[in-house]
């Protein structure tokens, strides 16, 4: 089941500034359980698309070091106010989020 | 005998050009490129440099990194990279000292400004490095980040 | 509006409160210190009747901010699950026995200052000092390793506060316990504060009391909604302006430290005014506002080397048994008790303990010299 992105699109001159937050753990799989001992399985976030009506404008790969529950963004040229932006992360584990929203 | 023949070679070369059609309409978030295993899971900054391809990047003035020179919380380290490089094409971020130093590794398309916010995990105090690969050539920029707590 | 624009707004209305608070405070007479020792020496409820009055309208002030959805009172420093119950008894008597010998809590404290009083600037500049090293320095080793130590520390799932235990306890409804407990708590210290026909009588009294209370409520309502809005670089719903990164009140203790420490590293651009320090800075304003216009300015200062000594080891105590006790007569015995929570009451009887055994003991002393 996909979870929510929550993302802010906002216009800033001829570009516009997207940040978006989404809820993950993003597990290294190098941390060991203090109470077991064992080793905790990794399981981050491994892809991250971003779309602006469509077109694919940012491809990420990312890796463990990213930050629980991440916050990114990035700027895209020649966007308009009611412009359609859609987040899609996938993880280690083939699970998926996905986010929408228009642009301010 | 003929008619057989040109119908069946016709329902053929149909049936072809149908898949071969169907075969180019792949969900837009499939043309995702691989993850890079090699690289991420890479435990030195050498080995992830290498598997990313950017071992012979050169320092560039016009690629600017911006983070606090000093980060209170190792679990959240804002990172802010922008290239002033012409025709760059992807910005990577790499905490030398973690033992995935590889943290990410955007591509920019579309319109997309070559611009990356990230927060970053950062197990020491350590140097922050962007890559950015540009018209063929890569370039790369670092800074120091002091840090009171561990995040990872 | 910009996270800058919000904690500038936090900050500012920290100071106007302050404000209001120290020049009420100066006019009544509002003293904690003093309304024990009026009790201990002269058998005297009024100032004690005061303070609980404004605690009795703090109490239903802040919880209808949190019916209401004004206030998330589980986003405060006093009503977490962790409850460490010796630090709390310890430090509470410590700061008791602290602002006895120190002429007055760190609220006190700031309203002599804004009198002209030399002596509590003294107090001051120790106070800070002593809460700053048992915050982050050679005290607080102490602190957390022997009374924070897990031994002596309860944890209380629900949250400490009445209605959160009332709500897990019976299975209701969070918000409902929330009216409930502070209508009746309210109700109940009203009924006393109010059947004395003195305390009814006293304007000075009765206007301290009400309006602190609101003062409390409407601190809450600053730093907690006014305060709280999505963190534009995070996307994460932040409190602006204040120092714990949580809702505040009033409270003087962790904002003598603060204030200590940004006047020290001023260039360090993380430092910044808060909430809590503009308060602080606000009571003394107030103070000399009222002292001004009422012609009751004087400096004074220590007329023996006792006294100087006295005050300087009740400020130290003081500065160690409010961080300790996560609050001082004020930050837990005025804003503390309004969030219902149990430790704040544990801190709130332990400081008027230490106070009223200190002032017997000096009342014992005083009486021998005089015999002698």
């Amino acid at each position: 089941m996909a979870e929510a992105i929550k993302i802010r699109a906002t216009l800033n001159g001829e570009f516009a500034e997207v940040k978006a937050r989404m809820a993950h753990i993003m597990e290294t799989g190098l941390r060991k359980d203090p109470a077991s001992g064992q080793v905790i399985p990794a399981h981050f976030v491994r892809q991250v698309t971003a779309t602006l009506n469509g077109n694919v404008v940012l491809d990420a790969q990312w890796g463990p070091s990213v930050s629980k529950d991440p916050v990114f963004g990035f700027r895209v040229k020649g966007a308009k106010a009611g412009d359609k932006v859609a987040i899609k992360a996938v993880d280690n584990k083939g699970e998926t989020l996905t986010g929408e929203t228009s642009v301010a | 005998m003929n008619e057989l023949r040109r119908t069946f070679l016709k329902r053929c070369s149909t049936a072809g050009a149908v898949v071969w059609v169907v075969g180019m309409l792949k969900p837009i978030w499939a043309l995702a490129a691989e993850w890079n295993k090699a690289a991420f899971e890479a435990s030195s900054l050498a080995d992830a440099l290498k598997n990313s391809g950017t071992s012979a990047a050169v320092d560039s003035k016009e690629l600017l990194l911006k983070v606090a020179d000093h980060a209170e919380n190792g679990a959240v380290v804002q990172i802010e990279v922008t290239s002033k490089i012409p025709a760059t094409t992807s910005i990577a971020i790499y905490v030398e000292k973690n033992p995935r130093p590889l943290v990410a590794d955007m591509s920019f398309q579309n319109g997309a400004e070559p611009y990356i916010f990230l927060v970053t995990k950062m197990a020491e105090t350590s140097r922050i490095r962007a890559v950015a690969r540009a018209g063929g050539k890569t370039y790369f920029t670092a800074k120091e980040v002091h840090i009171t707590s561990s995040g990872c | 509006m910009e996270p800058a624009q919000i904690a500038n707004l936090v900050v500012w209305c920290g100071i106007g409160l302050g404000t209001l608070f120290g020049l009420v405070a100066n006019r009544c007479n509002f003293c904690t210190m003093g309304a024990v020792s009026d009790i201990v020496n002269m058998g005297d409820w009024g100032r004690m009747r005061s303070w609980l009055l404004a605690i009795a309208v703090g109490i239903l002030g802040t919880n209808l901010l949190g019916y209401f959805g004004y206030l998330d009172l589980g986003k405060t420093a006093y009503t977490g699950a962790v409850l460490p119950w010796l630090a709390y008894i310890v430090g509470g008597a410590c700061f008791g026995v602290g602002m006895t010998l120190a002429s007055g809590c760190g609220n006190k404290t700031m309203v002599r200052i804004g009198s002209g009083n030399l002596k509590s600037l003294v107090v001051l500049v120790f106070f800070g000092l002593a809460a700053m090293m048992t915050m982050k320095g050679v005290l607080g080793v102490i602190r957390l390793q022997v009374l924070q130590a897990p031994l002596f520390v309860v944890k209380i799932e629900s949250g400490q506060s009445l209605p959160a235990i009332l709500a897990s306890l019976s299975g209701g409804d969070l918000k409902t316990m929330q009216l409930l407990s502070a209508c009746a708590l309210a109700l109940l210290i009203a009924i006393f504060v109010f059947r004395d026909s003195d305390f009814r009588q006293n304007f000075d009294n009765k206007l301290a009391g009400i309006f602190i209370g609101l003062v409390i409520t409407a601190g809450w309502y600053v730093t907690g909604h006014i305060g709280l809005a999505e963190n534009p670089d995070t996307l994460e719903m932040t409190y602006f302006g204040t120092n714990s990164r949580l809702a505040e009140s009033m409270s003087f203790t962790g904002p003598t430290a603060y204030f200590l420490e940004l006047l020290s590293y001023w260039s360090d651009t993380s430092s910044r005014v808060s909430f809590g320090i503009a308060t602080l800075i606000g009571v003394a304003i107030g103070s000399f506002i009222y002292a001004m216009r009422s012609h009751s300015f004087r400096l004074e200062h220590f007329s023996t080397a006792d006294d100087m000594l006295r005050h300087i080891a009740g400020a130290v105590l003081m500065g160690f048994g409010g961080v300790t006790a996560a609050g001082c007569s004020i930050g837990q015995g005025l804003t503390g008790v309004t969030t219902l929570s149990l430790g704040s009451y544990l801190v709130f009887f332990s400081i008027i303990a230490g106070a009223a055994t200190t002032m017997k003991i000096q009342y014992h002393m005083m009486m021998r010299e005089a015999e002698a």
